[in-house]
């Protein structure tokens, strides 16, 4: 009850605003999260050994995992390169994400689609940039938008083909991630509010459900957890298959 | 996926467009939804289907 009290009520914009008017705690959590990953690379792997130690084998094995498994295997050997920009984007978008469910910031930054619409320009630059140095700009355009098709139907799917490659991709990269994490985070703050409002009402019989919607908040969470990882993964993964995409020789 | 998706939406709104410009009430929208959607899957089956 005397928490209800202290809780703000309604949540609004206000809250994500901090002391100075231009730092918002999404702000200051996408510095935390970069300040984290650089400080969790560099110390694990400070001073690297031939038998790894238990921090040199964790980040061993997060990087090899999205070298190996990710850029190996979907992008194929010429994906090597890429293996840097996609284990950077995947740490950066799981701690992001985790953020959603850490109690205390309890806010993903990928809850704000202009993070997620800046991470999807990234991939979508990289794929388009690295098709057009492979094969050159008109090469790179034909090879994308021209399948063997009966000369006919070709304008009616040139079009398809260059709203799907080029309009959808991105939009749906930006969106899917935001909108994912943004239904988490109103779910979880639903649920966990719900209960005080519940808990304060004035029907007597309607104050015992507050602890079920407060069972329902942590079941949530681990729900949260879940689509934390696989939308981190799912957004590295595609960004791989659209750089594969762009560098494939010939369908 | 993103092909028919993508078919729907391109053909869909130059239906819409000659809709608008001749007056025909959704009849366009229609049949490019359609022609979109055909052609969606054509390319899929191009694709991935061998």
């Amino acid at each position: 009850m005397v928490l209800a009290d202290e809780l703000p009520f309604p949540p609004s914009v206000e809250d994500f605003h901090l002391v100075p008017a231009w730092v918002s705690k999404f702000t200051v959590l996408v510095w935390i999260a970069v300040a984290l990953i650089i400080i969790f690379f560099l110390v694990l792997y400070r001073n690297p050994k031939l038998v790894p130690t238990r921090g040199q084998w964790l980040a061993e094995s997060f990087y090899g995992f999205v070298r190996d498994r990710v850029a190996g295997d979907l992008i194929g050997h010429e994906g090597l390169r890429f293996a840097p920009y996609l284990a950077t984007l995947f740490s950066f978008i799981l701690l992001t994400n985790l953020f959603g469910i850490v109690p205390g910031i309890q806010i993903s930054t990928n809850t704000h689609i202009a993070f997620t619409a800046m991470l999807a320009v990234i991939s979508y630059v990289l794929f388009v940039a690295v098709g057009i140095r492979k094969f050159g700009f008109w090469h790179y355009w034909k090879k994308s938008l021209f399948l063997p098709a009966p000369l006919a139907v070709q304008p009616i799917l040139i079009p398809i083909e260059f709203v799907s490659t080029f309009v959808v991709r991105p939009l749906t990269l930006a969106i899917r991630l935001f909108a994912n994490m943004f239904a988490g985070h109103v779910i979880l703050l639903v649920f966990t509010l719900g209960g005080f409002v519940l808990l304060n009402s004035s029907a007597w019989f309607l104050k015992p459900i507050s602890v079920l919607s407060w069972v329902m908040a942590i079941a949530l969470t681990f729900l949260e957890a879940l689509v934390i990882l696989l939308q981190a993964y799912v957004f590295v993964v595609l960004t791989a298959s659209y750089v594969q995409g762009a560098l494939v020789e010939d369908h | 996926m993103g092909y028919l998706i993508s078919g729907i939406l391109v053909w869909g709104f130059i239906g819409w467009l000659i809709d608008r410009w001749l007056g025909l009430d959704g009849l366009a929208t229609g049949i490019g939804s359609l022609v979109g959607a055909a052609g969606g899957v054509y390319l899929i089956l191009r694709r991935f289907g061998g």
